[in-house]
């Protein structure tokens, strides 16, 4: 057996999410895509379209995760 | 029968403790929990959570060992208070980070029944995740590693708000979902786990994805080509199940992972949010050693001992410079991040990159990105400061260690380039301070037999018959005072205050290095310079020079045989009162003038006694104070000072005073002379009716001051240079800013002990005018103008080299004394509101129109009665008054917008005049003004003229202008928008209901003769809000029916009250005689323009 070194003393604490997760629920503002952030190609003599390629994955990605949450905002927690 | 979940090991755990009771196993290990739900019972429960079931079925078995709640049984517990924890085994289902995340963000969204807020949380997290990836919040990473390079997908976590967000998610993690026994550091940090499952699903998902679409295997195929680039194979890391770049060596995956990191680093650039700039922090190695003067002196004694046997001397200027010891001290460069925003944190890299995880603050966050975008920007700023390159090596950049040679390097060149590319530099104190620079001093000292202060007492200022009496008439021209008189000079090494012997300086210079340390003080040192400098010391360390060579050398020549460069001037007696000068320094005291019919304000008094200062030592001086602190009755006092001693029928005996002045200004002169100095005998040169030949001769003899006009220089030169001046006195000298201008040539050509400047342009911003006022002052103190133009005004105006511009202020500061409204010193001595009168002359033409008028009138009213009468007089008043203004006011045809106007209205309204003078000024010092007017006509024309002679934006509001239009007119004015300071404004339209307290000027260029219309138009400058001084201008056409009125609402109450409340009208009662003494126009009215 351990003594508790934190304060908590009730079993409800023990299992419950902090109160500042109903904060956590907005989905992310409409940013541009990180790869539009990151701008030019870091290999610019390249013959292989690095970029192009890699925006690729990005809608590929992007599209999959989309089907994923289907959009829908997660339910309120508690 | 809640569901739990814990992150564990980059997997997530499943687990319940709402299984059937088993029997309590007591004992002090780890202890099966007696609730535990079995792994069966598990996958029957996520199975219908979870969109597929057979995701239940694909997951593992495994166990965790959690610390849970007990009772004092040590029976765990589900609920109530408990006061300790028991480890306990409990089987789990084990999910990787793919199955996790397609568990956690099924359709199907668990409920409290059946799911604990563990569970919960993390299905929270990975729609967290999902929704990042869905709106492409991710980029890909590489990372060195001891295997070589590791490709991995990051989240995107930009911004304060994600950041918080992040900070929240671990500050809401539920005490269960990570209670895992015997289990310490980040593994059980909420921080940690948040981070681990974000970066881990994240990296798994996006990798899953592109594995179920063939076009993306192009990657692998590529990258397994022969010779493929390091692009191709980090691609094929990034988009396989094995993260690790192959087929390169060290230097190669070195080099990507620069390139990578390089890139990603933009991230950081392309946010406003949490910036990061990196610092690099110079400091000094560490003072161990005994040096400094015992050292120097040490060392002084050891040379002076091995020169002596063998022969030589130390002061030997030839002598071989020392090389450098070979363990010279190292300096190091610490690296710092520092956080852009307000009152935003710095932190060590040593710091971050002893962090195992991110941690809460900011610059903790984000761990990865923080150490990408260092090591970026490392990478940038050693192609700047090549040495950097040597950090970039060590597996944990943090500090450099860097010789002396390159910490000057690093002061002197490469600070300001870092900083010009948004790079952090802190630089030790003395590095920045130009006091910490080694340089001359050239040290001056008047001959012991001038440098009893009493020589030069108020003797100089008296008359010839006390001169006589005290037989000690101190001539300026003997070369005792001033800028020719011969002074002894000396040589001085200096560092700020501080002066080096000879001897250590040698020693100094003897280091070969450019930074030494002396007197426990670090000093930059230019070691050719320096060793130039040893050489010219020797030669010529003392001597004798005039005070003005003093000056050139010190200042206005190139002497690229002393070396260093000369810090300042310095002197004892009267040459340091001469060179220390300040608005509040301490001159020998002089009191009021006994027939100034005034009261000097503390300034201005300084300023009297400052002048009489340079006047004692035949110095010319330039009063350059702002506009309206009354620089006029300055000099005025100064008149008066030098004539107390003096019989008042003999004061002329001194010598007059010749003063030039605008033509606009003449008239001011005179009524201001009458009103201080009455005693003053004064002669106005000036006019059609202006003294020629002898009798002007004889007549300025007589007299003690001489007001001229500028224009008048070149035209009567012959008269005037006939006459010994004391004195020659420029007011708004800038007048001769241009050298080569005839009068200025013939103003320079005067002989005069004596010269005075008075302007209130800043003449140091506008050199031509700088160099020929200052010729006129003091002859050949500034060089010739082409040397004066090469040396200053190229390099300052042209170049903005602002080093020469402070080597200028020096050099002419002791001549120059300017106070601005502003100065805290002057404007506790200045009342709120400051009204002024401002005498303005006639021009011919105006001159001429006003005497037709009135002669009609006057000839007219004889046979007129009643209302006629009455009639004629009104409508000749106004008429008068107009023409004040402007004689085209009564002209019939306006001009046109075509018209040139300097042809059509300039120079024919001596007030026009002056007011562009004075508004030049106004615009000049950065004010604003409100200029009134009672005609409509005048305000148009005031609007053309000043945009064709000063060039600046104007508002006019009048009666028609329509609200909306004035409303924006108000705003635009006060906002200073479109950079408009001028605001004219009709009397009556402008006399209610603004606030204009962006206007500290208030011009009211006609007169309504009602103090309480003027006051009230005056107030909308002055009213709550201004927060600066207001001067008022009321301007006044001199020997006209303006100044008789304005005299006799100043000087007679009872006849005002009747002017004030009957306007004009009371003009009508007058009879015709006295109608012509207060309208006719007197000789004194005509200006010659």
């Amino acid at each position: 057996m351990t003594e508790l070194t934190t304060p908590i003393s009730d079993t409800r604490s023990f299992y419950s999410a902090g109160a500042g997760i109903d904060a956590l629920q907005s989905a992310p503002a409409d940013v541009p895509s990180a790869l539009e952030r990151l701008g030019p190609s870091p290999f610019p003599k390249a013959k292989f379209p690095f970029l192009g390629f890699l925006a690729s994955v990005y809608d590929h990605v992007s599209s999959h995760a989309r089907l994923r949450t289907g959009d829908q905002p997660p339910p309120p927690l508690g | 029968m809640p569901l739990h979940a814990a992150w564990f090991q980059s997997h997530l755990h499943l687990w319940s403790d709402d299984g059937d009771p088993s029997p309590n196993t007591p004992g002090t290990g780890a202890r099966p929990h007696p609730r535990a739900l079995t792994v069966e019972r598990l996958r029957a429960m996520i199975g219908e959570l979870a969109a597929e079931s057979l995701l239940a079925s694909a997951a593992g078995e495994s166990s965790l060992v959690l610390d849970l709640p007990t009772n004092d049984a040590g029976e765990p517990i589900r609920s109530g208070p408990f006061t300790q924890v028991s480890p306990f085994t409990i089987p789990t289902l084990r999910l990787s980070p793919t199955e996790a995340v397609d568990l956690l963000v099924s359709p199907t969204q668990p409920t409290a029944d059946c799911c604990g807020d563990s569970y919960r949380y993390f299905s929270r997290l990975a729609t967290f995740v999902t929704e990042r990836l869905a709106k492409q919040q991710f980029f890909p990473d590489l990372a060195a590693t001891e295997e070589g390079a590791r490709a991995n997908w990051r989240l995107l976590m930009l911004g304060e708000e994600e950041l918080h967000r992040l900070e929240q998610f671990g500050l809401a993690m539920p005490p269960a979902a990570r209670a895992f026994h015997g289990i310490a550091g980040e593994d059980i940090d909420p921080a940690h786990i948040v981070e681990s499952f974000l970066a881990t699903t994240a990296d798994a998902i996006i990798r899953r994805d592109v594995s179920t679409d063939e076009f993306f295997s192009r990657a692998h195929e590529k990258a397994a080509e022969p010779e493929a680039p390091g692009e191709l194979r980090w691609l094929s890391a990034l988009l396989g199940s094995d993260p690790q770049v192959r087929g390169s060596d060290v230097l190669e995956n070195n080099f990507l992972v620069d390139q990578v990191r390089s890139w990603i680093g933009k991230l950081d650039e392309s946010t406003a949010a949490a910036p990061l700039r990196i610092c690099f922090v110079l400091e000094e190695p560490e003072d161990d050693s005994p040096e400094d003067a015992t050292l120097i002196e040490a060392a002084l004694a050891s040379e002076s001992a091995d020169a002596a046997a063998n022969g030589e001397t130390i002061t030997d200027p030839s002598a071989e410079i020392a090389p450098a010891p070979a363990n010279q001290p190292l300096w190091q460069i610490r690296v710092q991040l520092q956080s852009l925003e307000p009152d935003g944190e710095t932190t060590d890299a040593a710091e971050l990159w002893k962090q195992r995880h991110d941690l809460p603050g900011v610059l903790g966050r984000n761990l990865a990105n923080r150490r990408a975008h260092l090591l970026s920007e490392l990478q940038r700023a050693s192609e700047i400061f090549p040495a950097l390159q040597r950090v970039l090596t060590t597996p944990e950049p943090a500090q450099l260690e860097i010789s002396t040679i390159e910490a000057h390097l690093f002061i002197r060149q490469y600070a300001t380039v870092l900083r010009e590319n948004a790079f952090g530099v802190t630089l030790p104190d003395w590095a920045t301070r130009r006091d910490r620079e080694l340089g001359l001093v050239l040290a001056l000292a008047p001959n012991e037999a001038e440098r009893d202060d009493d020589v030069l007492d108020e003797s100089a200022m008296v008359g010839p018959d006390q001169q006589a009496r005290a037989g000690q008439f101190p001539d300026v021209s003997t070369g005792k005072f001033g800028l020719d008189s011969l002074l002894d000079f000396d040589w001085q090494i200096a560092v700020g205050d501080l002066r080096l012997s000879m001897e250590d300086f040698k020693y100094l210079v003897k280091q070969n290095s450019p930074l030494a340390r002396y007197k426990g003080q670090w000093l930059t040192i230019d070691l050719e310079a320096a060793k130039r400098a040893v050489e010219f010391l020797s030669k010529k360390p003392k001597g004798k020079m005039t005070l003005a060579e003093a000056f050139r050398t010190a200042y206005a020549q190139k002497t690229p045989e002393a070396g260093l460069p000369v810090l300042a001037l310095t002197g004892t007696s009267w040459v340091q009162d001469l060179l220390e000068h300040a608005p509040n320094a301490k001159l020998q005291e002089v009191p009021p003038p006994p027939n100034f019919l005034g009261t000097l304000r503390p300034y201005q008094h300084r300023g009297l006694e400052w002048l009489s200062f340079l006047h004692r030592l035949g110095i010319g001086a330039c009063l350059a104070d702002d506009m309206g602190l009354g620089k006029t009755v300055q000099l005025i006092a100064l008149l008066l000072h030098e004539r107390r001693d003096i019989k008042a029928e003999n004061t002329a005996s001194l010598g007059p005073t010749l003063l030039f002045a605008p033509t606009s200004v003449v008239g001011n002169w005179t009524r201001e002379l009458e009103r201080f100095a009455p005693s003053l005998k004064v002669l106005i040169h000036h006019g059609p009716e202006r003294l020629a030949g002898d009798t002007f001769v004889t007549a300025a003899g007589k007299h003690d001051i001489v007001i001229t006009s500028y224009a008048l220089a070149h035209r009567d030169l012959d008269d005037i240079q006939r006459v010994p001046w004391r004195r020659l006195a420029l007011d708004e000298a800038q007048k001769i800013k241009n050298p080569a201008a005839a009068s200025s040539i013939a103003i320079r050509s005067l002989a005069a002990p004596h010269r005075v400047a008075l302007t209130g342009t800043p003449i140091e911003n506008h050199l031509s005018e700088l160099w020929s006022i200052m010729e006129l002052l003091n002859p050949g103190l500034l060089g010739t103008a082409a040397d004066f133009r090469e040396r200053f005004s190229v390099p300052i105006e042209k170049l903005q080299d602002q080093s020469r511009a402070q080597q200028l202020r020096k050099m002419i500061q002791p001549f120059i004394l300017r106070r601005t409204k502003a100065d805290p010193t002057i404007a506790g001595d200045l009342p709120e509101k400051m009204e002024m009168k401002v005498y303005c002359n006639l021009t011919p033409e105006q001159a001429s129109v006003y005497q037709k008028i009135t002669s009609e009138m006057l000839s007219q009213i004889d046979a007129a009665t009643g209302i006629r009468r009455r009639g004629l007089i009104l409508a000749a008043l106004t008429r008068l008054k107009q023409v004040c203004d402007h004689p085209a006011l009564l002209s019939k045809i306006a001009p046109e917008p075509r018209d040139p106007l300097t042809e059509i209205l300039s120079g024919r309204s001596g007030k026009c005049e002056r007011l562009i003078e004075m508004l030049e000024e106004v615009i000049e010092a950065g004010d604003a003004a409100l200029i009134f007017t009672q005609y409509r006509e005048m305000g148009h024309l005031l609007e053309r003229v000043i945009a064709e002679r000063l060039k600046a934006p104007t508002l006019f509001l009048h009666g028609g202008t329509p609200a909306k239009r004035r409303d924006e007119m108000i705003t635009q004015f006060q906002e200073g928008a479109n950079g408009v300071k001028l605001f004219i404004l009709s009397l009556r339209a402008g006399g209610l209901g603004l606030n204009l307290t962006a206007a500290n000027h208030v011009f009211h260029f006609d007169r309504w003769w009602n103090p309480a219309v003027e006051a009230q138009a005056t107030d909308r400058a002055y009213r709550i809000g201004q927060t600066r001084k207001v001067q008022v201008h009321k301007f006044i056409c001199v020997g006209t029916m303006e100044e008789r009125i304005d005299k006799l609402l100043t000087d007679k109450i009872a006849l005002a009250d009747q002017i004030v409340r009957a306007g004009d009208e009371w003009l009508t009662n007058l009879s015709t005689s006295e109608l012509k003494d207060y309208l006719s126009l007197s000789s004194e009215a005509v200006g010659e323009y």
